[in-house]
C-alpha cells in the first residue's frame, strides 16, 4: 500500500495531507471501476497526487484536478490495455473472486467504450452532474449526454 | 430512472470495494471536489493523440489509393416484414475520383463562435442564434460573403433547441415553444400540442414537425409526433410510435433525426424508426447489420440520396473500424467499403450536402463522403478542421460551417469562424451523353484486365467490351462490362472503363460516370474496377449509354 507523497511538514504539504486523507480512497475506487484493477488504480492515484504535489500552489481546486488526473490516467492506461489486447494471442479474463451479479456488471462495463465507461463511472458512481463530466472529459454537455445514452443502450443489452 | 440505472447506482460502489479486496479503503463515498479548470492532463492527451490519429488518417487514405478498387457484392437477400433486410457491401474503394471540392473561409461574423447554436437558412440568409452560453445571433449573405447582426431579443431557457421555419426562428425548450422574426420584433409564443410534450423540431422541406413525448396509460413513455400549420398556429398531430426508446424527455435529445426527403428517421442504435408525413404512418427500418462484425454504435443523417449510417463495427478479429451505409430504395442497407477516419462516433457532426455528407470531429480534418458511389476524401488542407458542435447548414449548393470549437493541437490549424464547402461538380452520367457512341463487341480476354488477385475466387463470364467514342476522351477508351460469378456461388457482374493503358470505373447507384481523362493522369498506375448488383441488364446498360 503506498503512502502520502509528502511529508506533512509545512501548511502547504499540511493541506495535501489532508487531501490525501480525504480523497485518497474516493480516488482509488473511482479508479478501479475505471480501469478494472486494484494494482492499477493504486499506481495511477498515486501518480495523480504526485502531479497535484507538484502543482499544488497553482491550483484553485485541487481536489477537481486531483479528479481529472485521475481520469486521465485511467484513460493512459485503457487505452495501454486496449492495445496490449488488440496484440495478444489469448485472452486472459481477470479473476475476481466476487458475487456473480458483480461479475455480470464488471463484465458489462467491460463492453463499454473508454468514454462509455468514463461517463457511466462518474455519472452513477461519483454522481457528477453533466457539465461537470463535460468539462473533465473536455467535451460538450450534449456529448456526455450522447455517450451516456449509449452507454446506457449497451448495459441494457448485456444486463438485461 | 430505468432498472439499469438503478442497479448502476446500487452496485457500483459494491463492485468497487469488492475489485479493490482488501486493499479497499472504506466506503466513504465519490469526492465533492469540484472541477479544476485547468483540464491539464485532458489537453496533453489530446495533444497526443492529433498527430497520431492524423496520421492515421493519412495511412487509412494511402491504403484505401493502393486498393483501388471497387467491389459490390450482393448477399443475404431476404425480405422482411416491413422493410427489406438486404445488405449490400462494397469493398475496397478508392478515394474519390470527383476531386475535394472548393473551400471558401468566411469573413468573420459580428458575434462570437459557440457551439450548437440554432442554424437554419432562410430567405437566402444562413441564420445563427443563440447557442451554449449565448443568445444574440447574425445573418449571413454567401453570395456577398457579408453578415450583418440579428436584432433578436434573447430567450433563454434549459433545454434550449429550435430550427428555422416559415422565415422565422422557433425555439423550443422545455418551458415552452415561440418564434420570432429575424429582422427584429418579439417572440410570439406558439401553441403547443395537447398532450404531447415537445423536445425536438424537424424541419421537413417546407413543412415543421415537433417530435415530443406521451405518456402511456400503462406506463412508460411513448413517442408522438406533430406537423405545424404556420398559419392557423396549430399543430396537426400524427400516429405515435410504440417505442421502447425513451425512459424520459431528456433522452428525446439523445435520438438521431434525419430528414431523407420523404421521411423523418429517428434513429437510435437499439433501433430505427421513419415516419412518412404522407401516409401519417411509422414503419420499422430494417436492422442494420454488417457482415464482418457488430454493430457497436450508430449515427444516422439525411441526404438527398437518403440515409446515411455512420457505424462502428467491431469485426470478428477484434478490430474496430467506422463504416457508412446508406439506405437502398427497397429498405435494405448498402455499405460502402471504406474505412473512415473517425475516431469516436460520439462527437462527430455529420451534416448533410445534397448528395454529399460531411462528418467534422474533433481533432481530425473533415471528411465527404459522396452517399452514391460511398467515394470519400479527407480534407487535410481545408480551412476548417477539428471541429466539435459547429452549425452545419446546406444552401443547396454549398454547405456553410460555423462556430462551433476546436480542441487546440499542433496539427490543427488556428481555427477560423467560418467556412464554405462547395461540393465537386457532378460528372456526366450514361443518361446524358448525347454525343457518345460505339457498339458492341465480344472477345478479348477480360480477365487480364484485372488486377492481380482479383480473379481469384471468381468465375469471369464473357465480357462486353464497347469502343467508347466521346469528346471527354482524348484516347481509345473501352468500357468493358462482364457477369462474374464468386466461387460461394454470388452471382456479381463487373464493369471498367479501359484505356490501352489506364482503367476507371464509377458505378454509383446504377450509374455509370464518364471519366475526362485528364483527371484520371495521375491515376495511370490504378486499377479501378467494380463489381455490379447482379440484377443490373449490362445490355441494356451499353445500349443507354452508347446506343446500337
Amino acid at each position: 500500500m503506498s503512502s502520502p507523497p509528502p511529508s506533512a511538514s509545512s501548511p502547504v504539504t499540511g493541506d495535501l495531507h489532508e487531501l490525501f486523507e480525504r480523497e485518497r480512497a474516493p480516488m482509488l475506487r473511482l479508479a478501479v471501476l475505471l480501469v478494472g484493477s486494484a494494482q492499477v488504480a493504486e499506481e495511477i492515484v498515486q501518480d495523480a497526487f504526485e502531479v497535484v504535489g507538484q502543482r499544488w500552489s497553482s491550483l484553485e481546486r485541487p481536489g477537481g484536478y486531483l479528479r481529472v488526473c485521475v481520469v486521465n490516467g485511467c484513460r493512459m492506461a485503457l487505452r495501454r490495455r486496449d492495445l496490449e489486447r488488440r496484440h495478444a494471442t489469448t485472452e486472459v479474463e481477470p479473476v475476481v473472486d466476487a458475487p456473480d451479479h458483480l461479475v455480470e456488471l464488471r463484465d458489462a462495463l467491460d463492453r463499454l467504450s473508454e468514454r462509455q465507461r468514463i461517463v457511466i463511472v462518474l455519472r452513477y458512481f461519483v454522481d457528477l452532474p453533466d457539465d461537470e463530466i463535460a468539462e473533465v472529459l473536455g467535451c460538450r454537455r450534449a456529448t456526455v449526454r450522447s455517450i451516456a445514452h449509449r452507454a446506457l443502450g449497451v448495459l441494457r443489452e448485456e444486463l438485461g | 430512472m430505468t432498472d439499469v440505472e438503478t442497479r448502476l447506482r446500487s452496485e457500483l460502489p459494491e463492485l468497487a470495494d469488492s475489485l479493490l479486496g482488501d486493499g479497499a479503503a472504506p466506503s466513504t463515498g465519490p469526492a465533492d471536489a469540484g472541477v479544476e479548470q485547468l483540464h491539464l492532463g485532458g489537453t496533453t492527451l489530446e495533444r497526443e493523440r492529433g498527430p497520431a490519429a492524423l496520421l492515421a488518417v493519412a495511412c487509412v487514405v494511402l491504403v484505401a489509393m493502393v486498393a483501388g478498387l471497387v467491389v459490390w457484392r450482393d448477399r443475404d437477400a431476404t425480405t422482411g416484414d416491413q422493410a427489406s433486410e438486404r445488405t449490400v457491401v462494397e469493398e475496397a474503394r478508392a478515394v474519390s475520383p470527383r476531386g475535394p471540392g472548393t473551400w471558401r473561409t468566411m469573413s468573420p461574423a459580428p458575434i462570437a463562435p459557440r457551439t450548437d447554436p440554432v442554424a437554419g437558412w432562410v430567405d437566402g440568409e444562413v441564420i445563427v442564434w443563440a447557442g451554449e452560453s449565448e443568445t444574440d445571433g447574425a445573418a449571413y449573405d454567401p453570395t456577398s460573403d457579408s453578415w450583418r447582426s440579428l436584432a433578436v431579443p434573447g430567450w433563454t431557457h434549459p433545454g434550449l433547441t429550435g430550427a428555422t421555419f416559415d422565415e422565422r426562428i422557433v425555439a423550443l425548450a422545455k418551458g415552452g415553444l415561440t418564434a420570432v422574426d429575424p429582422g427584429g420584433g418579439e417572440w410570439r409564443e406558439l401553441s403547443g400540442v395537447d398532450g404531447v410534450l415537445l423536445g425536438r423540431l424537424v424541419a421537413a422541406g417546407d413543412r415543421l414537425f415537433g417530435l415530443g413525448v406521451i405518456e402511456r396509460p400503462e406506463g412508460g413513455f411513448g413517442l408522438s409526433i406533430a406537423g405545424y400549420d404556420a398559419v392557423a398556429d396549430e399543430w396537426t398531430r400524427g400516429a405515435d410510435l410504440r417505442t421502447d426508446l425513451l425512459v424520459s424527455w431528456n433522452e428525446l435529445h439523445d435520438l438521431d433525426l434525419a430528414w431523407t426527403g420523404q421521411q423523418i428517421v429517428v434513429w437510435d442504435a437499439d433501433g430505427a424508426s421513419a415516419y412518412d408525413p404522407a401516409l401519417d404512418e411509422w414503419s420499422t427500418l430494417a436492422p442494420l447489420l454488417h457482415p464482418d462484425g457488430r454493430i457497436d454504435t450508430s449515427v444516422a443523417a439525411g441526404s438527398d440520396a437518403g440515409l446515411v449510417i455512420v457505424a462502428e463495427v467491431v469485426e470478428s478479429t477484434g478490430r474496430t473500424s467506422y463504416r457508412t451505409a446508406r439506405s437502398l430504395s427497397d429498405g435494405g442497407w448498402l455499405w460502402s467499403p471504406a474505412r473512415l477516419p473517425t475516431v469516436d462516433l460520439d462527437e462527430v457532426t455529420i451534416a448533410p450536402a445534397g448528395d454529399w455528407v460531411v462528418m467534422f470531429e474533433p481533432e481530425l480534418p473533415p471528411v465527404t463522403l459522396h452517399v452514391p458511389s460511398g467515394d470519400w476524401e479527407v480534407h487535410l488542407d481545408g480551412p476548417v478542421a477539428g471541429l466539435e458542435g459547429a452549425a452545419t447548414i446546406w444552401t443547396g449548393s454549398e454547405l456553410v460551417v460555423w462556430g462551433g470549437r476546436t480542441f487546440p493541437t499542433a496539427t490543427v490549424p488556428d481555427p477560423v469562424d467560418g467556412a464554405t464547402w462547395t461540393p465537386p461538380a457532378e460528372r456526366s452520367t450514361c443518361e446524358e451523353p448525347a454525343d457518345a457512341t460505339g457498339s458492341a463487341l465480344v472477345g478479348e480476354s477480360f480477365r487480364d484486365l484485372l488486377p492481380t488477385g482479383m480473379g481469384a475466387g471468381f468465375v469471369v463470364g464473357e465480357p462486353l467490351v464497347l469502343p467508347v467514342d466521346h469528346p471527354s476522351f482524348e484516347t481509345d477508351w473501352h468500357l468493358v462490362a462482364a457477369p462474374v460469378t464468386s466461387t460461394n456461388g454470388d452471382d456479381l457482374g463487373i464493369g471498367a472503363w479501359i484505356s490501352p493503358d489506364r482503367i476507371a470505373a464509377e458505378a454509383g447507384g446504377g450509374r455509370f460516370h464518364l471519366h475526362p481523362a485528364n483527371e484520371l493522369a495521375e491515376r495511370t498506375s490504378t486499377w479501378e474496377a467494380r463489381l455490379l448488383p447482379p440484377d443490373l441488364d449490362l445490355d441494356a446498360l451499353a445500349r443507354s449509354c452508347f446506343g446500337e
